[in-house]
């Protein structure tokens, strides 16, 4: 069982603060993905779960055993570096066998496991090459490879992939979760790309400064983000922000929103809103329409700049001093200074009060 | 046509103040190994030649004992003596010694100060780099009287004693190195279960292959010449380096001349390790110190 827990984790250097008092329950055989902008402390968080670092307070088990006190080595953990992090004056195979020799395994063993390994990354041809023999793919293969004949109870990933170009990235991550597949071990991956976190995750953990701002599924977070952060984190293009009023209050936490001239009802969460406070209406890109939609708001725009990616394009825009990003079919040839009439679907609609908290609860899709 | 292309009058300029300066330089070693071929009775009638009129190795034959003192005096020599090869066996040992040892040490202390951080090491290693501002002959006097109460006055051991454990430039020089290796690398060293001693052994001394050839060769040529200190404590001919056997081969005749032939003869055997070694690791001796901006 390799069930990770964080009870309470914080993490000092010096006088800063890194890491807030982090409470994480992450199952067994899950695959996790971290994800959050620079300097949020998701690589932190995972040294400290790699014994890299030593926490400040707080509690990390593994396995229901605590490990604040044991030696990286002997936490059961391998971690596959950004750098890659492979002993240049070493061979492929003196790379894979290292760990192994340290702790003292038979050469029959170490043998058995480099052939095992090897051959599910397809290095068999590249054991006897140093690490300069080989590119950028390869090595990733090679530090996944060392870390495979650990045979480790969690798989630690620090943005693995940031070194690949855009092609290997995609083949490398659908390698990566065939593994996953495959092994059926913990898998934490770090990654400040949230297109890996969304197509690799069972469950995604976004961080903020040193706090976890919210953890589910990737679903769970598209449809559902906590707040605003989450909500603008989640999703490529992020999503769109605009100025809102409660206009009126009715029965049940229902509220009369107001934008642009327009009211729409929505049913929210919180019983803590008065008329006139502001909020903010929250929409994706790729739910805005170049259309009126009957149930929802409508407004006027100018294209500053068109992006076309072929199969869709990007125009981007301004509405009342508030950027947009507006996704559409690439069928629609568009360009810079077209003025559209857009609208949004109540249903696609995001709500969020004046400190940025989620209003509304969304229904998430079904299969 | 390229370099033609390049020369500008700047550049003239530049390469004839190397080349003046490569002549100084080079000429009186030149002088020197001309003189070491000229037999004893033309040596002041030729000191204005570039080459000797009738070269000879009776000089050669003298230091390495293939003439009897006869002989040499009849030669032309003083009837000096040297023994040129205990002196070249005990520089051998006594480099070699301080050369591996001071190495080891050293690269133990800097990977310390590069990597492990414990209380006071700016300040420890603040005191090796001001060691390297101390002039060496305001240590001899207490070092010759510690050797000498620890009775290792004319022993290899006293010879080797202040050089061998540590020395405050290669400190600096490899620290420098290991702070520049990749931290990723001991890092995964440690997750796949290696302690401090192996990650030393393992990964970092073999990924400092070079800086480590770069102090071995620096701390050579510095041993090799090294005269005061074992002049100091090797009273017996047994125990004398090159340097000091030189010295003493030259003062053998404090009325007379000295054996000027014989003299230069020595001197160029003495000189022809630093060669080799300057002729295969010069480049890197020069961009290694480069490096650490020491110097």
């Amino acid at each position: 069982m390799a069930n990770i827990t964080l009870k309470n984790v914080t993490k000092r250097f010096d006088k800063l603060e890194t890491i807030h008092s982090v409470n994480l329950e992450l199952c067994d055989g899950e695959f996790v993905v971290f994800v959050g902008p620079s300097g949020c402390g998701k690589s932190t968080l995972l040294r400290l779960i790699a014994g890299l670092e030593e926490i400040t307070e707080g509690v990390i088990e593994i396995g229901d055993k605590n490990m604040n006190n044991i030696a990286p080595a002997n936490r059961g953990v391998a971690m596959v570096f950004q750098s890659y992090a492979l002993y240049p004056h070493m061979s492929v195979r003196e790379n894979m066998s290292f760990g192994m020799e340290m702790r003292g395994e038979s050469k029959e063993n170490i043998h058995t496991r480099i052939t095992k390994a090897s051959h599910i990354l397809q290095l068999d041809e590249l054991l006897d090459r140093k690490p300069r023999q080989l590119s950028g793919g390869q090595r990733q293969r090679v530090a996944i490879g060392r870390a495979i004949v650990r045979e480790p109870d969690v798989f630690l990933f620090d943005e693995p992939l940031s070194n690949l170009d855009a092609e290997l990235r995609v083949d490398m991550r659908i390698q990566i979760a065939q593994l996953h597949k495959k092994l059926k071990a913990t898998m934490i991956y770090v990654t400040h790309d949230q297109v890996e976190a969304m197509t690799l995750a069972d469950k995604i953990v976004v961080l903020r400064a040193g706090h976890i701002e919210q953890v589910g599924s990737p679903m769970e977070l598209y449809h559902n983000p906590n707040n605003m952060f989450v909500a603008g984190f989640i999703g490529s293009p992020k999503m769109n922000f605009l100025p809102a009023l409660i206009s009126d209050i009715e029965a049940d936490n229902s509220v009369i929103v107001a934008f642009n001239g327009q009211k729409i009802l929505f049913k929210i969460q919180s019983d803590k809103l008065s008329i006139g406070d502001p909020v903010t209406l929250g929409f994706r890109p790729e739910h805005i329409h170049l259309a009126k939609q009957e149930d929802g708001f409508h407004f006027d725009i100018t294209v500053d700049v068109a992006e076309h990616l072929g199969g869709i394009s990007y125009l981007y825009s301004r509405f009342e001093n508030n950027n947009m990003t507006i996704e559409v079919s690439g069928e629609n040839v568009l360009t810079s200074g077209d003025v559209l009439s857009v609208g949004i679907k109540q249903s696609d609609c995001y709500l969020f009060d004046q400190a940025g908290k989620t209003l509304i609860e969304r229904v998430l899709p079904n299969r | 046509m390229i370099l033609i292309k390049k020369m500008t009058p700047a550049r003239c300029v530049a390469w004839l103040v190397l080349i003046t300066m490569l002549v100084v330089t080079l000429f009186p070693l030149l002088f020197v190994a001309k003189t070491s071929f000229v037999p004893a009775g033309e040596l002041y009638t030729t000191s204005t030649q570039l080459l000797p009129d009738n070269p000879t190795l009776s000089n050669y034959k003298k230091i390495f004992g293939l003439l009897s003192t006869e002989e040499s005096i009849a030669a032309g020599g003083s009837g000096a003596n040297i023994n040129i090869t205990t002196s070249m066996i005990n520089s051998v040992i006594f480099t070699g010694i301080i050369v591996i040892v001071q190495t080891f040490n050293c690269a133990l202390a800097a990977y310390a100060f590069a990597r492990i951080p414990f209380y006071g090491s700016k300040l420890l290693f603040g005191a090796f780099v001001a060691s390297m501002m101390i002039p060496s002959v305001v240590t001899l006097i207490p070092n010759f009287v510690l050797m000498r109460d620890l009775g290792l006055l004319n022993s290899m051991l006293g010879m080797v004693a202040p050089f061998f454990l540590m020395h405050g430039f290669a400190v600096f020089f490899l620290r420098q190195f290991f702070i520049s290796l990749p931290k990723d690398i001991e890092e995964a060293a440690q997750l796949d279960g290696a302690n401090s001693f192996m990650i030393f052994f393992k990964i970092a001394l073999p990924l400092s292959w070079a800086p480590l050839m770069t102090v071995a060769t620096l701390t050579t040529i510095n041993m090799w010449n090294e005269f005061l200190w074992p002049f100091l404590i090797a009273t017996d001919d047994s125990m004398k380096t090159l340097p000091v056997a030189l010295q003493s081969f030259k003062s053998q005749t404090p009325q007379g001349q000295p054996d000027w032939g014989g003299l230069m003869a020595a001197t160029v055997v003495a000189t022809i390790p630093t060669i080799i070694m300057l002729f295969f690791f010069g480049r890197r001796i020069v961009e290694s110190v480069q490096f650490t901006g020491g110097k």
